[in-house]
C-alpha cells in the first residue's frame, strides 16, 4: 500500500486522527468512541478496513489526559500490541501521578480523563511484565522531537510541542488539581489552557507535510504554545499541505504566522467541533480566521450538537420550564478523509466525508 | 399493651440523653437508664437500679409498677405525597457563571441517548444543596408527578446534589502505595524525585 490516507474523527466531543503513512505503517492520534456502538472508533475503523491493529499500528499517541482526547485509549493500546505508545513528557512528573492516584483510588465517580489514563497505566504494566522490564510510555513528547523515523520511505514523525516552559508550568498546574485532605470526592475538572498539549508534524516527503495541531493554544509568552513553535529554530522544516487545525478552531488557538509560516498557502484544513460549553467551537467568528488561510475547509461534525431527542411531553414540557438551554452534545460520528495516491504525487489528492462531515 | 405505633408525645419532653440513646443504642438490651412509658397519659420514665424517674416532672416514683421495655420512636410524619419518576439524570456541574449553572447529563432512563448539556438558573437549586454545587460536582435531575395527599398533583423538576465522601488519610496512604507504582513505571527514579524537591 503506498497511498497515504489520514482519516479525521469527531462526533462533538472528541476527536481521533487515523493516519497510513505507507507501507502498511499506521499511526494513532487520540482516542474518542463511536457514540453508536461505545468501540473506540480508531480500532473499529481499521478492523473495518483489514488493517492488524496487532502488527500494523506502529505508532498511537495522546495528545493530551482530556476525555475527548483519550476515551478508549487503554483498549487501543492493549489492541496495538507494537505500537510505541507516546504523551506529553509534562506528564513525567509526581505532580500527575499523584492526581492519577488519586483518582484511581476512588471508584465512585463517573469517569474522567484521569481515570482513563489510570487504565493506560496498568495496560503499561502489563507490558511491563510480559516482557520483564519496566516499560513505561515508549517516548515523552517534547518540542521539537523525532519519534518516528523510517529512512528507506523518508518518514519522519516529530512532535513540536510541549515547550521547556510549558512542561515547567504544567507541574504547578496539575498540583492544583490534586484533591486535599477533607475536600470533597468531586469529579476531577479539566485543565485548561493546553500548553502542554503535544502537537505532531508528519513529514512523509518533499512537498506532503502535515501538521497535527491537537488543543494548543496561544499563550501571551513566546516561550509557550503556539508562539513557542513559530519561534523554534530546531523544528522541522517545510510548509504543510494539511492541517487539523488546532483547539476545535478556536481564536484561542488563532496565531496568523502559524497559517502563513508554517502552513501550505493551500492547505487542507480539518476542524473537530467541541459542542461542549457556552460556546461551542468553532464560532463563526473562529471559522472566519480559518476560511481567509483556506478554502478547503472541512468539519468532522455538527457545530451545534446532534439531534434533538424525543421524549414524554410531560418531560419536554418541565424540561423547557426548568432549563435556559439544554441540547445533546455528541452527534453521529463524522468522518474526513485525505488521501494521496503517493507521497510524491501531491496533485491527486482525494478528499471524501461522511456523514455529518462537511465542507465549510 | 399499647403498640409503638400508638405512642404520642412530645419530643421536647425526652432529655439528650435519652434521645441519645433512643438512636444509638435502639434494640440493644442494657440494664441501665431504659426507656419506659408510666401508665397513662403516657409519660416518659427513665428506669434506674430500683425505681423510675418522670421524665417529666423528674419525680422518682418507687413503687410504680415496671411495664414491660418497648422501644419508643419519634413518631414520623405520615405521608404527604408520592414522586412518580418520568426521567432521571445524572449530571456534572462544569461551570457557574452570572448565576447560571451548565452541567453535562447522562440519561439514566435510557442509558444509551447521547450525552446533553443544560444550562439552568442557580435559583432552582434548594438552599440545602448550594453548598455542593462547585464545578466536577455530581447530582440528579429528576423530571415527575408529585401526588399530594389531597388529591393533586403536579408535575415536578428537581436538583439533588450527591453527598460525596470526603478525602481521608486513608485514601491518601492507598493511593501513595499506587503512586509508587505508577513512578516505578513512569522512571521517576528516587534520585530524580529528590532533585525534583529542589
Amino acid at each position: 500500500m503506498k497511498d497515504i490516507e489520514i482519516s479525521f474523527f469527531g462526533p462533538g466531543i472528541g476527536e481521533c486522527i487515523v493516519s497510513h503513512l505507507g507501507n502498511n505503517q499506521w499511526m494513532i492520534v487520540d482516542s474518542c468512541l463511536d457514540p453508536s456502538t461505545r468501540a473506540p472508533i480508531a480500532l473499529q475503523y481499521l478492523n473495518q478496513k483489514g488493517v492488524n491493529v496487532a502488527t500494523d499500528v506502529k505508532l498511537f499517541l495522546i495528545s493530551h489526559w482530556h476525555d475527548d482526547h483519550i476515551s478508549g485509549a487503554s483498549e487501543v493500546l492493549r489492541a496495538c500490541k507494537s505500537a510505541k505508545f507516546v504523551c506529553s513528557a509534562a506528564l513525567r512528573c509526581n505532580e500527575f501521578v499523584t492526581l492519577v492516584s488519586r483518582y484511581q483510588s476512588r471508584s465512585m465517580m463517573i469517569s474522567s480523563g484521569v481515570d482513563e489514563f489510570a487504565k493506560i497505566i496498568g495496560e503499561l504494566e502489563s507490558r511491563s511484565k510480559s516482557k520483564k522490564v519496566i516499560i513505561g510510555p515508549d517516548t515523552w513528547a517534547l518540542a521539537d522531537k523525532r519519534i518516528f523515523f523510517l529512512p528507506n520511505h523518508g518518514i519522519e514523525v516529530f512532535t513540536l510541542s510541549p515547550s521547556d516552559a510549558a512542561l515547567t508550568h504544567s507541574f504547578s498546574s496539575f498540583a492544583k488539581l490534586i484533591p486535599t485532605l477533607k475536600s470533597t470526592k468531586n469529579r476531577v475538572i479539566d485543565l485548561y489552557p493546553n500548553h502542554a498539549a503535544v502537537c505532531v508534524w508528519i513529514n512523509l516527503g518533499k512537498d506532503l507535510k502535515i501538521l497535527l495541531g491537537a488543543d494548543l493554544e496561544v499563550h501571551r509568552e513566546d516561550s509557550f504554545g503556539w508562539k513557542a513553535i513559530f519561534t523554534s529554530n530546531t523544528r522541522p522544516a517545510g510548509k504543510a499541505l494539511v492541517i487539523k487545525v488546532p483547539h476545535h478552531g478556536s481564536s484561542n488557538s488563532y496565531l496568523k504566522e502559524i497559517w502563513t509560516e508554517l502552513i501550505d498557502p493551500d492547505p487542507i484544513a480539518v476542524i473537530t467541533p467541541f459542542t461542549k460549553g457556552e460556546k461551542p467551537l468553532p464560532t463563526d467568528l473562529d471559522l472566519k480566521n480559518i476560511r481567509q488561510h483556506s478554502k478547503r475547509t472541512y468539519c468532522t461534525g455538527s457545530r451545534t450538537g446532534g439531534k434533538h431527542i424525543k421524549r414524554d411531553s410531560s418531560v419536554e414540557k418541565t424540561l423547557k420550564e426548568f432549563a435556559k438551554s439544554h441540547r445533546v452534545v455528541t452527534g453521529k460520528m463524522g468522518r474526513v478523509t485525505v488521501t494521496f495516491p503517493d507521497s510524491a504525487n501531491i496533485t491527486g489528492v482525494q478528499v471524501s466525508i461522511q456523514d455529518p462531515a462537511h465542507r465549510l | 399493651m399499647y403498640s409503638p405505633e400508638e405512642v404520642r408525645f412530645d419530643p421536647g419532653q425526652v432529655s439528650e440523653e435519652t434521645q441519645s440513646q433512643r438512636q444509638g443504642e435502639r434494640g440493644k438490651d442494657t440494664d441501665r437508664n431504659v426507656l419506659w412509658l408510666g401508665p397513662p397519659p403516657f409519660t416518659l420514665h427513665k428506669r434506674t437500679e430500683s425505681s423510675s424517674i418522670s421524665l417529666v416532672t423528674g419525680q422518682r416514683e418507687p413503687d410504680m409498677e415496671l411495664p414491660n421495655r418497648i422501644v419508643v420512636r419519634l413518631p414520623f410524619p405520615p405521608p404527604t405525597h408520592r414522586f412518580k419518576l418520568l426521567q432521571q439524570w445524572e449530571g456534572e456541574l462544569i461551570e457557574i457563571k452570572n448565576e447560571e449553572c451548565t452541567a453535562i447529563l447522562r440519561d439514566m432512563s435510557h442509558p444509551e441517548n447521547p450525552i446533553e448539556e443544560i444550562t439552568f438558573s442557580v435559583a432552582e437549586i434548594s438552599s440545602s444543596d448550594i453548598s455542593l454545587a462547585v464545578p466536577g460536582s455530581i447530582f440528579y435531575l429528576s423530571i415527575g408527578y408529585y401526588d399530594r395527599i389531597d388529591g393533586q398533583r403536579l408535575r415536578t423538576a428537581s436538583i439533588r446534589f450527591r453527598r460525596l465522601p470526603a478525602w481521608t488519610m486513608s485514601d491518601f496512604k492507598r493511593a501513595e502505595e499506587e503512586a509508587e507504582k505508577i513512578k516505578g513505571i513512569f522512571g521517576l527514579t528516587k534520585e530524580i524525585r529528590s532533585v525534583e524537591r529542589y
